[in-house]
Order: structure tokens, then sequence, then C-alpha cells
């Protein structure tokens, strides 16, 4: 049993989908459902944390924290703030809360994001402004699968395999997915390697299926003080480990485009969890294309350089095997809901390790491994979780 | 010999010159690759930034290359990113290596654009939009 640094005590997430309900709105029932997941009342909570919007939502959401404070009434805050760290903010805020909670800031923290998730190629021009540079990568028109697909096709390169090998993982996410009430691509139906595979190519090594579906949701979490693990209404699941890996700013400054910051951050985690690689028995990786669950499962340690591609073909990864990964579907399947878009794999690992999965239930699960990036596989965040 | 192209770019996205840049997109308007060479510690770097990325020294000067470069990476772009990009697609977007050191994102242009494949040789080419020029790049030989 690693030391328990915070601990999960309740939950909440939208269905993601085209919500048609403001930003803040969904902001004000995350957090209400949470806190009413973990039984607790607007006094109970000292720390508020969320995420600033990054996809331009609106101007008038820049002081969303004091917004989110002043809504629901929160009069005793020790601690408050908005995190931007693109799709790592929602594990780069768990990190801020548990470190809050570590040194005694705070005993009970309430961390919310919600996101939307506007129509890719109407607002293509702003969105790539905020994901490449705007003077010395934008000029060239690459889109974001092109800026991810330059990265995914150089870790192609270096372990001598073919865009089949990410087929595997929409495949095996939409097992998941299919099962999921509320993933956004289930009705689609199992999904064959050879479909991926066919289906229009987009860009670099990746077609239409190889890319996440954009949506809007969003969700929250409650993390308390260790201490009160005994009188909490669901299992308790404790952060254990907490790492973080910051390589470059632009893809044109990574320094070796097939490996990631989240080695650095997936070895300080388990280092600090005092727990290995092979301990875990699920991961929720953020897999905004398909590339990412196999490279990010050989950069956390899960498998060795160019043998992610093995677990998915043993069946491993699916329901039923001996790492469950992305068992909402993750964003390829379940849906990525932009600013919100990081929060689904802290859910869905606290979800399957409370034994509440929405989707298929894992039959046990005590140690998981959560990851999330923002931006061009830049500032990596790995979370371990573990079941009491 | 050097290769001007014209027609790429979108002018809706050009890039924004002001005093930290302006030496590279000026020289590259006269068919010239120019980086920033940091005089204390002589690190060559691009794109360009107001002090040396690697000594903090803001004592820069512009320094031209050859314009020769590897492809690091390739990835064809069949779907453009926004809906009105003036060039069709496919075109293929490359991060390159320059001979000198530094590495950039750019194209690859002259070409069928499957064809560029990592460890293939390019040379810059320049795209002339107004006062300014685009580096791209086109196979050496």
């Amino acid at each position: 049993m690693s030391d328990p640094l915070a601990t999960l005590a309740g939950f909440a997430e939208v269905s993601p989908g085209r919500l048609d309900r403001p930003f803040l709105g969904l902001h004000l029932e995350s957090a209400v459902a949470a806190l009413h997941d973990a039984g607790m009342a607007p006094d109970d909570v000292d720390g508020l944390l969320c995420v600033g919007s990054m996809m331009g939502e609106s101007v008038e959401h820049t002081f969303l924290s004091e917004e989110i404070q002043d809504s629901l009434g929160l009069h005793n805050l020790g601690l408050q703030l908005g995190v931007q760290l693109g799709g790592g903010s929602h594990l780069a805020m768990l990190g801020v809360a548990t470190r809050a909670i570590q040194s005694g800031q705070c005993s009970a923290v309430l961390c919310v994001s919600a996101g939307v998730f506007p129509p890719i190629r109407d607002v293509g021009r702003n969105l790539m402004t905020m994901t490449c540079h705007p003077d010395y990568e934008l000029p060239y028109a690459p889109s974001i699968p092109t800026l991810y697909g330059l990265i995914a096709q150089s870790w192609l390169d270096q372990v001598g395999q073919g865009r089949e090998v990410f087929a595997e993982a929409v495949a095996a996410q939409q097992e998941w997915a299919v099962a999921h009430p509320t993933a956004i691509g289930a009705g689609a139906g199992r999904i064959t390697v050879a479909e991926v595979l066919e289906a229009r190519h987009i860009a670099g090594p990746f077609g239409y299926l190889d890319c996440s579906i954009p949506c809007e949701g969003g969700g929250a979490f409650v993390l308390v003080s260790p201490e009160r693990a005994p009188g909490l209404r669901h299992r308790p699941v404790h952060v254990v480990g907490i790492g973080e890996g910051h390589t470059h700013g632009f893809l044109t400054s990574m320094p070796d485009l097939s490996r990631t910051g989240a080695v650095r951050s997936g070895n300080k985690a388990f280092a600090e969890a005092s727990l290995e690689p092979a301990d875990i028995d699920l991961a929720q990786l953020y897999d905004a294309f398909s590339s990412n669950p196999l490279m990010l499962i050989e950069e956390l340690g899960l498998a060795e350089r160019g043998k992610a591609v093995e677990l998915y073909r043993e069946g491993a990864t699916r329901p039923g095997g001996r790492l469950p990964v992305n068992t909402n579907g993750g964003l390829l399947r379940f849906g990525h809901s932009g600013t919100a878009s990081g929060i689904c794999g802290v859910l869905e690992a606290y979800q399957q390790m409370t034994g509440r999965a929405a989707g298929i239930q894992v039959d046990r699960t005590d140690r998981a491994v959560v990851h999330a990036y923002g931006s061009m596989l830049c500032s990596h965040v790995t979370v371990v979780l573990e079941g009491s | 010999m050097t290769t001007y192209l014209d027609g790429l770019a979108d002018p809706e996205v050009l890039p924004r010159v002001d005093e930290v840049n302006r030496g590279h997109f000026e020289a590259a308007a006269r068919g010239r690759l120019a980086v920033r060479q940091c005089t204390a510690c002589d690190l060559l770097f691009h794109y360009p930034r107001p002090f040396c990325p690697r000594c903090h020294s803001a004592r820069l000067r512009w320094t031209d290359v050859s314009g020769e470069a590897t492809v690091v990476v390739a990835a064809v772009v069949s779907r453009p990113p926004w809906n009105d990009l003036p060039r069709s697609a496919p075109y293929t977007v490359v991060i390159v290596r320059l001979a000198e050191g530094p590495q950039m994102l750019s194209t690859v242009e002259h070409c069928d654009p499957a064809s560029v494949v990592p460890g293939m040789a390019v040379r810059a080419a320049f795209e002339r939009v107004g006062d300014i020029g685009l580096v791209r790049f086109v196979p050496a030989s």
C-alpha cells in the first residue's frame, strides 16, 4: 500500500454531445453533482479549482473561478485558481489540489471543468493559432492531425511499424464504447482494423477514424484529505503519485519527435507512488489521436518500446483483458470535449475503481495510471491512483 | 540557382513581422535563409527569439545558412485545416533539419507529396508575399 497523498471522494460527469447549455452552467451542474456524490455541503469545500477557457468560449469567462465561487456560494475557500495546461490542465489541477491537501492548505478541493468544441473547419484558423506557432508553423497550413501525424509518423519510423498498429487502438476502444451509454461514438457499432485503415485519409498516418470526436462535455471531482477516507460514501481512491514532464512548447522545438515528456512524468509519478508500471491494472491515456495510447503505453513503461501493439493484439487492453485501456472509449470514441477533455480519464478511472462504471465494469482494479498532456505532446502529467 | 514559389500561402495567416523576426522574413524575400546566431555561445537557432534559448544572451546576429536540409519526418495533408485555404490538397508538411543544425517546420514542393520521406535531401525555396518571404523546400536534385 502506497502512502496516500489525497483521496477522491466524489465525481460527476456531463454526458458528452452537442449540449446547447451555457459554459458556466455546465460547470455549475458538474460541481453541484460532484459535491452531492461526495455527500458534501458548500461550506465543506475549502478549495476551488477550474480550467481556464481554452477553446475561446468567451472573454466574459475570464474570471471563471470567481464566477463559480460566487454562483455556488462557496465562502470558505483557502485556495482558488484557474489552471491552464491544455489537455493536461485537469491532471495538473489534480496535482495542485493534491499538494494543497498535503501541505494542509486545504482539506477538500472541488475541481471542475467544462468545454465546448466548435465545428473544426469553421474555426480552423483560430483553432490552429492556438495549437501551433502563429508565425513559424501556421503559415504552412498544418492541421492538428498533421502536427500529431508528424510525431506519430516519427514514432512509427523509429519502431519500424505501420499505421495499422494505431487502428488496433481504435478497434479496442470501440469495444468499450459500444457498451457505454453516453459514448458518442457508440452508435457506429464494432469497428474493425480494416475499417479504420479504409476510412478517408486526413493527414499523415491518420484517417477519419484515427481522430477523436469533437463534442461538448465536462465534469468535476472532489479531492479530500486522506484522513477523511473512513467516512467517505464510496471506496476511497487515493492519489499516490504525480509527475510532470515538459519538453517543448511548439512542435518545431520538440527535441526528439519520437519521445515525449511522458517518460519523465511517468518515472516521477511511479517513484512517488513506490510502484512499478507492472503493478498497474488500469490505464486511462489521453488520446486525441489513435497513436497516443500505444506511444504512451510505451513511454510510461507499461510495455517495451515497439511492443504496445502486442498488448492490443493479445486482447490485454480490451474488455476482459489484463490491462484495460481507455475503458469509456477514450477521446477517440467517448468524445473529446475540448477544454474539458482531460478530465474524462480521471473520472473514468475513479468510476471503475469505485465499481460505478457507466459502461463495462472491469472485475477489480486497485491501481490505475492516468495520463494527459497539453498541446502537441508538450506538457505531460501522470497520476497514479490506488484503491483502498 | 534560387527557386521562387508562389500561390501557396494563405494571406489570412501570414507571419506577424516584428523586430525579433524581421531579418528572417526579409532575407527570405531576397532568396536567403537567415537564422539567428548567438554571439555569446555561437548557437544557431530557429525560430527567431529575443534571447538565445541556450544562454539567454540578447546579443544575436543574423547568419545566412546554405539552405540545404534533410527531411526528418513528413505528413501528407489530404484534408486542409480550414475551409478556404487557397492552395489545394494534398501537400506535404515536414520537419526538416538544416545542414547547419536547426530544425524547422515547412512544406516540400515541386514533387509528388507521397515521395517525401525521412532522409530525403531538400533545399530551401522562397515564396515572396509582399515584403516578406516564406521558406519552403524542394527536392535537392
